[in-house]
């Protein structure tokens, strides 16, 4: 107990009397935790987009005229438990009609040739999936339910295109997301590791002292390890700080949220909330003092060889 | 008793040291003189186990120190106390805390460190200085905190390498006589040095070291290139 406390206290010792050393490695430290910020930012804005473009991709089945209503909801039980379906919503065709009004509000002459006829547009089941990549699959399963030929049509068709484009460029911002989060997770480590190689190469001269007065490798290392980890504490508290000020300018200021949603396709909900704060606060402390301590442990060892 | 075997060390194809063998007896005061390169240094870093020789040995009580595996070397340091010209001061650290840490790391309770580094500073002459940090002292200021560090483990073997070096005449001659001061306590001491004066005045046993190779050894020796 004497001990540990004694490490404590020359650990904080040796953090605020080489004042300059650890601001300064305090500040290289948030700004590589500041990366990590920047990259969870844009993993919550990129999976936020590919959400809402998966939520765009859907399939809708439509029926023959006349068909009645109980049939096409008969239809919609067997469908509901196919794998992949996440939601079907039935359209009848006086909704149908009211949609295609409410779409097509500016172009009066085509309203009025239309008028109050919902005939022609047919009933449908709107299905939306968990997975895009299922669709083909479950509009085929689909087909093959439709024992009493009820189906007229089903969107897939036309829309192939349209989901195949979707698809590639969720796969291709999927990529550019892992790619670019390891490259900033190795800048980040380098950062804080190449900082704090050099704050203890500074000092090896020291750490050369203490092995001559008769120090044990691990009495020397503990201090320095526990001052790495405060860099940490020190620099992700830093880092947080900055990036509630990144936010809140970010979300204040004027435009900016035009630009979240249109990149998110206006997802309704509030993609940065105070979880999503929190959880960035825990992640940088726990970085900052596993890097910090780690560094620390890995510098530390090669001026011990005396 | 201190044996020190035909010790050999070689650095690539220079020689550090070339079969030097000599011994010390409990209590001695030892001077090992020679010009810059002669070995004296090599010597002491064999002493301290920072190097290991190429051959021979050097044994304290019959033990050879290196055939210690490396976690015992920072006990085995514990008992011998070091000097160095350039004081090897922890700059970050008070005077106090500078002593206070070589018992720190043996794991001694905060009070028994607090006693002993009191009376240590207090013999040392620097009851008043205990707060200060090393780059506000003077060198011979400096020296002597380095002096009461290396003593506080009441070491039997006390090195001191050039401790005058970096030192003006009178703080050189003051760091002298506590030298001698803690010899007559009962330490023995290995003094190495570039300094005529002091060696001429002081009377002792005085080894010369040439090339690497012992060249005299006398009892109340004089200083000879």
């Amino acid at each position: 107990m004497d001990l540990f406390l004694r490490t404590i206290k020359t650990s904080w010792r040796g953090f605020v009397r080489n004042g300059w050393l650890s601001f300064m490695s305090s500040f290289m430290m948030m700004q590589a935790l500041l990366l990590i910020t920047v990259f969870m930012s844009l993993n919550v804005v990129v999976s936020a987009t590919i959400q809402a473009v998966n939520e765009r991709i859907d399939v809708a089945v439509f029926f023959k005229e006349y068909i009645p209503e109980g049939e096409i909801l008969g239809f919609q039980e067997k469908i509901r438990d196919l794998e992949g379906v996440k939601d079907i919503t039935f359209i009848s065709q006086e909704q149908a009609l009211e949609n295609y009004i409410a779409y097509n509000q500016d172009n009066k002459e085509l309203l009025d040739v239309i008028g109050e006829d919902s005939s022609f547009l047919p009933a449908s089941l709107e299905l939306k999936v968990t997975d895009p990549y299922l669709i083909e699959s479950i509009v085929s399963e689909v087909e093959t339910l439709d024992d009493t030929d009820i189906i007229l049509e089903t969107s897939l068709k036309k829309n192939q295109n349209v989901i195949d484009q979707l698809r590639k460029v969720n796969a291709l911002v999927s990529v550019a997301n892992i790619g670019l989060s390891i490259i900033f997770i190795i800048i980040a480590l380098l950062i804080i590791f190449n900082t704090i190689r050099i704050t203890i190469f500074t000092r090896k001269e020291e750490i050369e002292i203490m092995k001559l007065v008769g120090a044990t490798d691990w009495y020397i290392r503990w201090p320095f390890i526990i001052e790495g980890m405060l860099y940490g504490i020190a620099g992700a508290v830093l880092a947080f700080i900055l990036a509630l000020v990144g936010y809140w300018l970010l979300s204040s200021g004027v435009g900016s949220n035009y630009l979240l949603a249109d990149v998110t396709g206006g997802a309704s909900y509030a993609i940065f909330d105070i979880w999503f704060v929190i959880e960035l606060f825990v992640v940088q402390l726990i970085i900052g003092i596993i890097v910090g301590g780690v560094s620390s442990y890995l510098s530390t060892k090669r001026h011990l060889s005396i | 008793m201190i044996e020190i075997k035909r010790i050999t060390k070689h650095y690539g194809t220079a020689k550090a040291l070339d079969n030097v063998s000599f011994d010390i007896h409990p209590g001695e005061f030892v001077i090992l003189v020679g010009p810059s390169g002669a070995g004296k240094s090599t010597l002491i870093k064999l002493f301290t186990c920072e190097e290991r020789p190429t051959f021979g040995q050097i044994s304290i009580d019959g033990k050879d120190v290196h055939l210690l595996k490396k976690p015992y070397i920072p006990y085995y340091r514990r008992q011998i106390g070091v000097v160095y010209q350039d004081f090897k001061l922890l700059p970050n650290k008070t005077v106090y805390e500078n002593v206070a840490f070589a018992m720190e790391v043996s794991g001694a309770p905060s009070n028994v460190i607090r006693e002993k580094v009191l009376k240590i500073l207090n013999l040392v002459g620097l009851k008043n200085k205990v707060d200060s940090f090393p780059p506000e002292l003077s060198g011979g200021e400096a020296q002597r905190v380095a002096i009461a560090r290396a003593l506080v483990f009441s070491p039997r073997l006390l090195i001191a390498d050039e401790p005058t070096g970096n030192l003006d005449p009178n703080n050189a001659w003051e760091i002298t006589q506590l030298l001698l001061k803690i010899n007559k306590l009962g330490t023995t001491v290995i003094l190495a040095t570039h300094n005529r004066d002091i060696v001429d005045a002081i009377h002792k046993r005085v080894i010369s070291l040439k090339d690497g190779k012992l060249v005299s050894d006398r009892r109340k020796g004089k200083y000879k290139e």
